[in-house]
C-alpha cells in the first residue's frame, strides 16, 4: 500500500482493531450485528458494513463471543452476541498492547509535529 | 434497475463469491447480509431504487466481504475458513427444528393427535422460528384437527356409533394432514427468510 492512499477509517490500520472494538462494545452489554455495525460506523471505524459479518463469524469460531437467537417484536429472530470469558481475556491483552502502541505512536507523531512547527 | 432485482443480484453475486466457503457458512453469510439489507431498508423507511443502491454500496462489494471471510484482508488469524473451529460447540445431531418437523410429519402418522402436538411443543423451543410462525403452525394444526372432532362428537351424541366406526378411516388422514401442513408452512416460511442461497 502506498502511504497516504488510505483515506478515512484507514483500512490498513483498522485490521485487527475493529474486532477488538466489537469485543469492547459487547463488554458493555449484549448486542446484535446491525446495532454493532451502526455504532462502529458512527465512529468511522467501518466503511464496508458487510465486512462486519465475517468478523463476527470469526469471533464466534474463536469462542470469543457466544450467541443467542431471540425473537424480535417484528421481523425474524435476532442473533444476540455476548462476550465470553475468553473474549474478555483477549480484550484485556489487547487493551494493554494497544495502550503502549498508541503511546509510542503518539510520542513519535508529536515529535514530528514539533519539528514541523 | 428495479430495487428488488438489485437486491437479488447482489445476494446472488455474494452467494457466487462465497462458493469457496463451506456450505453452511456460505448460506449463513448470505442470510446475514440479507437480513442486514432488510433492517437497513426498514431503518430508512423506504425501499426505492436510490435507497437500495445506497444500502448495497455501504455493504461493500460481495468480493470484499468474502475476502474478509477468507482472511485475505482480515490479517488477524491464519485465514483458513475451513480450518478448525475450536470455539464452536459441537453440533447436535438433530436440531430442535428437525425434531419438531419429524414429529409433525412422521409423528402425526404414527401417533395420531399426539404426534403433531408433541411437534408443536418442541417447535415452541426453537429460536429460529418466530412467534408468529409458531402461532400460525399451531393454528393450522388446531383448525385441521378440529375437523374430525366436529364430525365425530355430534355423531357420538346422536348415537350413530356405527357411522363413527366406519368413518374413522376417512377421518384419520386429516389428523396426519394437520402436522404435515404445519411442517410445510414452517419450512416454506423459514426458507423464504433464511436460506435463499441454497436455491441457486
Amino acid at each position: 500500500m502506498v502511504l497516504g492512499t488510505a483515506r478515512k477509517p484507514i483500512p490498513e490500520l483498522s485490521r485487527g482493531v475493529v474486532e477488538h472494538c466489537v469485543l469492547a462494545l459487547l463488554r458493555e452489554g449484549e448486542s446484535y450485528a446491525f446495532e454493532l455495525v451502526r455504532v462502529l460506523e458512527a465512529r468511522g471505524l467501518v466503511t464496508s458494513e458487510g465486512t462486519i459479518y465475517p468478523l463476527l463469524a470469526r469471533l464466534r469460531r474463536d469462542g470469543l463471543v457466544s450467541t443467542t437467537w431471540r425473537e424480535s417484536v417484528a421481523g425474524p429472530p435476532r442473533r444476540y452476541y455476548q462476550i465470553t470469558a475468553n473474549g474478555q481475556a483477549v480484550l484485556d491483552t489487547f487493551l494493554a498492547d494497544w495502550t503502549s502502541f498508541r503511546d509510542a505512536v503518539d510520542a513519535i507523531l508529536a515529535g514530528a509535529a514539533d519539528r514541523e512547527e | 434497475m428495479d430495487p428488488e432485482a438489485a437486491i437479488r443480484d447482489y445476494l446472488a453475486a455474494l452467494d457466487a463469491a462465497a462458493a469457496p466457503l463451506d456450505l453452511e457458512r456460505r448460506a449463513e453469510l448470505v442470510a446475514e447480509i440479507r437480513e442486514h439489507i432488510d433492517l437497513a431498508l426498514i431503518e430508512a423507511g423506504r425501499r426505492d431504487e436510490s435507497t437500495v443502491r445506497e444500502v448495497l454500496e455501504r455493504l461493500g462489494s460481495p468480493e470484499e466481504i468474502v475476502a474478509v471471510e477468507r482472511g485475505t484482508t482480515g490479517g488477524v488469524d491464519d485465514g483458513g475458513s475451513s480450518s478448525g473451529r475450536p470455539g464452536e460447540a459441537p453440533r447436535r445431531a438433530l436440531s430442535v427444528e428437525t425434531r419438531a418437523l419429524l414429529w409433525l410429519t412422521v409423528g402425526g402418522a404414527v401417533l395420531p393427535f399426539l404426534g403433531p402436538v408433541v411437534g408443536l411443543w418442541i417447535a415452541s423451543a426453537s429460536k429460529r422460528w418466530s412467534l408468529v410462525q409458531k402461532r400460525t403452525a399451531s393454528l393450522i394444526v388446531l383448525v385441521i384437527l378440529a375437523v374430525p372432532f366436529a364430525a365425530i362428537v355430534p355423531a357420538l351424541f346422536s348415537g350413530e356409533f356405527t357411522w363413527v366406526l366406519t368413518s374413522t378411516g376417512f377421518l384419520f388422514p386429516f389428523v396426519a394432514l394437520a402436522g404435515i401442513l404445519a411442517a410445510a408452512y414452517l419450512v416454506v416460511s423459514t426458507s423464504v427468510v433464511l436460506t435463499i442461497s441454497r436455491k441457486t
